[in-house]
């Protein structure tokens, strides 16, 4: 990501639009506003084309919306609202055009004037014509709808253009050359002068309380977010990088319009519009209780006061091939087999289908989630060996070690999370398994503290910038997979004294010979795509590297299917030789 | 002598936001979380603040925490303004910027007392539905330069015989304060303090009505849908406190009703107090945002310089840390600018705005409700006959972003592992928005710039294939549009170009109701990095529509 201070890129900023003034917080600045508007947030930019044409000022008559029946199809379109050269600074220049177009407004003014039912019947630009009244996709015989025109008109480019204005009831076209406005001063920056104060706003929802509660649209999640994360009360614990450590609290994300903010009676957001609106703040309400919204940081609400967290530094590795050995021999391979414990855990479940067949009424719902949970997580840590793998061959490309060689096997111990090692396992993911899960990806364990040494290393200027960002998103990673593997836990606790034990899994078994030869026919060649991938990503080849990366891509799918398929008759696939 | 050639305000346009407190919100800028477990994602940093004196003096200090409210009061946003000189050198005639001060005005024979402020903002919601003039309100101010008094905006309608006005003028609404800051001839934190800076407080975010927008009932009912007349249900609540209840109710405003014969509603037509319950009758509501315009006027040795600034005041942002990806910037530049130069020279720079595009993308998505976006952009596309689809297109019913939405679905059917398709998402507990956390998961990996070029280098076709190409260039339409959708760009005269479908953004609105996509700029940039990623040859070509006249070299 870029560390540019502010995030201002000036190349797609107007005129003077990046200069940051001192005292004003990022949320005055543009890019902070949302654009795409029905109405819109803090303008509708559907306002500036009201007078895209100097001297004139339309008004896009519409249907109630774009699936709406045509009742006054004679009146939608670009409908001249008024003339208004007389204030429009663009027609006090001494250009030669602005003179011309001023004279051909005076003399029109007043047939324009006398009858209300004038419409921009076409533009010409850069020698194209368009009707305005033409081609109707809804009907062919109707003109084209307020916003169709509007949307035609949002695409002209600054300078010369023509226009023709015609009456409805009929007559002679009345033609202006001009030019489409800027809207903004090239020089300047600031909006156009001819837009009067008011303008802009005029068009959205009185009062905008309203729109917060109404708006259909839930577009503007930035701004005015949908689904967010609960607030975490002082004293209540928490992981490092700021989540709750209770899971529950974690990862639920509930709906941030809700009416009761008390967290005993907070539940999650429902995956329906519908399912939500019970719950939130009515109409009229909203125009008191808009206050009482939590704002939102990093995803998840806030009390009154945002402290921003302090770092505590871990001691980095000595030298640059000290870190790699890191890499290469403990990091990396963890990588890959925790991925392949992960995969194997989750072909261990029964599938949403196979568990309908059980008495169990919430298990087909339980599995749903931690498969789709250990999905996500497996192809998290799968990113992860591809970031390590990364940050080697950036080690090596910075002449900061000797040579790079794809890591691509799987570690054969593992962090037990209290201290010592166990051996790498292919295993259902029973009690024991979830459990040494958690603690390998526990905060301040082994993992996370063997990344904070990355991380503190390579904030050192003699590695390339950009290295500490994969490092510190992998240990970011861990993070959450420790909370999500805690829900998971949450979630079993409901089975956990059935009987027959764990009616949530497959018998499994880790396979032999013939039936697991295909499924280690496409793994071998995923390792081989992306070894032969990294070398030549490493040698900075990266049209040759890519298409060997997206086949090893392309091949886990494969191989994904046929692991559920021999795991639905009991098959475990063996990633590494068992003992 | 150097003489003065213009005079202009910084930042020329600014966005101010409303709140309750007496306290405005402290600086902060965007930055990047560096920390351990920060993953790189974009966080708020407290920045140098401008603590106002009694006197409207300034004092710098950089805050430890940033306070969003005081109380159950929301702080307000308030910008400042500052004004800055063109000056030419009377010895080469090279032209240099510098701050505006008293020191500096000195030079030329001028002081604060040559300086003066005009404030003009406006809110014509009223106006815009009812056509009457006297239902806008509207505020002005005047400051000359040694009067560092914080004023009030008090906004009144403008009316004349025969017209009711909306405010009265001895019960203004008030819109909001500007104040002319005091110079003070040093430097603090970085900060120029002698230069002449103005500020714009928004007003509180109140809601005001004639005496009857007492109380009245809620629809129930979803955004947008309309409640029979014949029956009143859902809940009774105050709908303006008694205290604002001071509009007059003889305007058109309390008797307005959306979509009458004749009328030229905004649309949405729906967007006021009253609408979509009972006769859809107007309850006269209006609020205290407004936009307009702050100009300063300086006189220098007989001649008038005049610069204008811009302010919106408009409602709270309330994720400040996240950014949307089609912002008012990104918009102004699309209609302004030439198109991105994608190049060997402007690889690093294209690089990294691609990926804060990306990254604005994820944070987006992050707060987004994607499985309820995308139940609602189903439910707009049903019709009756339902609309045709074109072969290769996406999706356009409850197939959208299944297992049955291939070649654009990717990832969601492995990590939902859902063979499902129906237009609600499988919300289970401890997972009740699958989409929605498959949205972020899909895009974290993406804000990483290394691993966003790889990305695109190796899903060329597939990323071309899957991001909704924009609305076109007028030079781009055909003066006869085809049925056929063109897959490099839409019309809206046809109207498979105006279908929800899962291609990205999926399931968010554009300004015109039709389903949002990036502005033609950056998707212009996106396509040629794209293609300069993989074929730097392909990218010499100059992109297909340009500004005519216009230089493409950025």
């Amino acid at each position: 990501m870029d560390k540019r201070p502010g995030k201002i890129f000036p190349r797609n900023l107007t005129a003077r639009a990046s200069y940051q003034a001192a005292g004003n917080p990022a949320v005055t600045r543009l890019e902070d506003v949302v654009a795409n508007c029905y109405p819109g947030l803090e303008l509708d930019v559907r306002n500036f084309e009201r007078r895209f044409f100097p001297g004139l000022i339309f008004e896009f008559v519409a249907r109630d919306d774009n699936t709406a029946s045509y009742t006054e199809p004679n009146r939608y379109g670009a409908w001249l609202r008024y003339v208004d050269y007389l204030l429009d600074p663009e027609l006090q220049s001494e250009a030669p055009e602005a003179k011309r177009l001023l004279v051909d407004l005076m003399v029109h003014a007043g047939a324009l004037g006398a009858n209300g039912d004038w419409y921009l019947e076409w533009v010409e630009q850069g020698g194209r014509r368009l009707s305005m009244s033409l081609h109707n996709p809804d009907n062919p015989d109707y003109p084209l709808d307020g916003l169709y025109v509007w949307r035609l008109l949002r695409g002209l480019a600054p300078g010369a253009l023509k226009i023709g204005l015609k009456r409805r009831a009929g007559g002679k076209e009345i033609v202006f050359e001009g030019w489409r406005r800027h809207f903004t001063d090239p020089v300047t920056g600031v909006i156009n002068g001819a837009y009067q104060p008011g303008e802009l706003l005029q068009s959205l929802c009185s009062p905008w309380q309203h729109d917060f509660r109404d708006c259909a649209c839930m577009y503007w999640a930035s701004n005015h977010p949908d689904a967010v994360f609960q607030q975490i009360e002082p004293g209540e614990p928490t992981l490092p990088g700021g989540q709750a450590a209770d899971p529950l609290l974690a990862n639920l994300k509930i709906d941030w319009l809700r009416a009761e903010r008390s967290r005993d009676v907070t539940a999650a957001a429902g995956n329906t519009i519908a399912k939500n609106r019970p719950y939130q703040f009515d109409h009229f309400q909203i125009n008191q209780e808009w206050q009482s919204l939590n704002v939102v940081l990093h995803d998840r609400e806030i009390g009154s006061v945002y402290i921003p967290p302090r770092e505590g530094l871990a001691n980095p590795f000595a030298s640059p091939e000290e870190l790699a050995r890191e890499l290469r021999e403990k990091l990396g391979p963890m990588e890959m087999a925790l991925a392949l414990e992960y995969l194997y855990a989750r072909f261990s479940l029964l599938t949403p289908e196979e568990a309908g067949k059980s008495r169990w009424s919430t298990m087909t719902e339980d599995v749903t989630f931690i498969r789709g949970c250990l999905m996500i997580i497996a192809t998290c840590e799968m990113q992860h060996l591809r970031w390590v793998n990364e940050l080697l061959w950036i080690l090596y490309d910075a002449g900061l070690t000797a040579s790079y060689e794809p890591v691509l096997h799987p570690a054969a111990k593992l962090p037990d999370g209290k201290g010592g090692w166990r051996e790498s396992s292919l295993r259902r993911l029973t009690p024991d398994a979830l459990n040494d899960f958690i603690n390998i990806e526990r905060p301040s364990g082994f993992l996370d503290g063997a990344y904070s040494k990355v991380i503190a290393t390579l904030r050192s200027p003699i590695y390339p910038a950009h290295a500490v960002e994969l490092a510190e998103r992998i240990d970011s990673d861990g993070v959450d997979h420790y909370s999500r593997f805690r829900e998971v836990e949450a979630a079993l606790k409901a089975y956990d004294k059935a009987e027959p034990p764990f009616p949530y899994l497959r018998a499994l078994e880790v396979g032999g010979g013939e039936p697991v030869a295909g499924a280690l026919a496409i793994y071998q060649n995923i390792l081989d795509d992306l070894d032969e991938g990294y070398k030549e990503y490493a040698r900075e080849r990266f049209a040759e590297g890519a298409p060997l990366v997206n086949a090893a891509r392309s091949k886990m799918n494969d191989l994904l299917k046929i692991g559920e398929k021999l795991a639905a008759s009991g098959v475990g696939i063996p990633f590494w030789p068992q003992k | 002598m150097d003489r003065v050639v213009e005079i202009y305000l910084l930042p020329p346009i600014a966005v101010a936001r409303v709140g309750g407190s007496d306290n405005p919100l402290e600086a902060f800028e965007w930055d990047t979380d560096v920390s351990t477990h920060g993953a790189h994602q974009t966080v708020i940093k407290p920045a140098v603040s401008l603590e106002v004196g009694a006197d409207g003096s300034l004092r710098p200090y950089i805050p430890n925490v940033i306070r969003f409210r005081d109380g159950d009061q929301l702080r307000p946003a308030a910008p400042f303004f500052e004004l800055w000189l063109r000056i030419q050198s009377s010895r080469e005639g090279d032209i240099r910027e510098e701050r505006a001060t008293p020191a500096l005005l000195a030079q030329f024979g001028a002081s604060l007392d040559n300086l003066q402020f005009t404030v003009t903002v406006a809110n014509c919601k009223a106006q815009r539905r009812t056509g009457s003039a006297a239902c806008s309100f509207i505020a002005r101010l005047e400051v000359c330069g040694a009067d560092h008094e914080r004023k009030p905006l008090l906004a009144t309608s403008p009316y004349t015989p025969g017209l009711e006005p909306l405010v009265y003028p001895d019960r203004p609404i008030p819109l909001g304060a500007f104040q002319f800051m005091k110079p003070a001839a040093t430097t603090a934190m970085g900060v120029n303090l002698s230069q002449i800076r103005v500020r714009f407080t928004p007003a509180r975010g109140e809601v005001y009505g004639p005496p009857t927008a007492i109380a009245g009932p809620s629809s129930p009912g979803q955004p947008g849908e309309i409640v029979a007349a014949a029956i009143l249900p859902g809940v009774v609540h105050e709908i303006v406190p008694a205290r604002n209840r001071i509009l007059n109710p003889n305007t058109p405003w309390s008797s307005y009703i959306m979509n009458a014969d004749g009328q030229t509603d905004p649309q949405p037509c729906d967007s006021y107090d009253g609408a979509d319950v009972g006769d859809w009758r107007s309850w006269g509501v209006v609020d205290d945002t407004c936009d307009g315009i702050i100009a300063a006027q300086l006189v220098v040795g007989g001649a008038r310089f005049v610069a204008t600034a811009r302010v919106l005041s408009g409602v709270p942002d309330y994720a400040p840390d996240r950014r949307p990806f089609v912002s008012l910037a990104a918009d102004l530049a699309d209609r302004e600018l030439p198109p991105v130069a994608v190049s060997r020279q402007t690889f690093d720079e294209t690089s990294a705005e691609i990926a804060d595009l990306f990254a604005r993308v994820f944070e987006t998505a992050g707060l987004m409700n994607l499985d309820a976006t995308r139940y609602k952009a189903i439910e707009i596309n049903i019709n009756d006959p339902p609309p045709p689809n074109y072969p290769g297109l996406p999706q356009i019913d409850e197939r959208m972003m299944t297992r049955d939405d291939a070649p654009y679905v990717d990832l969601t059917p492995v990590l939902l592992d859902s063979s499902r398709v129906a237009q609600e998402s499988v919300g289970v507990p401890f997972q009740p928005l699958p989409y929605s956390a498959v949205a972020s998961a899909a895009h974290a990996p993406l804000t990483d710039l290394d691993s966003l070029r790889d990305f695109l280098r190796t899903h060329k076709d597939h990323v071309k294939r899957l991001i909704r190409p924009p609305y076109g260039r007028f030079s781009q339409f055909e003066e006869a549009p085809t049925v056929t959708p063109n897959p490099l760009f839409r019309d809206p005269r046809v109207s498979r170009d105006g279908l929800h479908d899962m291609r990205m953004p999926p399931f968010m609105r554009d300004s015109d109701e039709n389903p949002l996509s990036l502005n033609w700029r950056e998707y212009d940039m996106l396509m040629r990095f794209i293609d300069f990623l993989t074929d730097e040859a392909v990218v010499a070509a100059p992109p297909a529509a340009e500004f005519p006249g216009t230089n493409t070299d950025g």
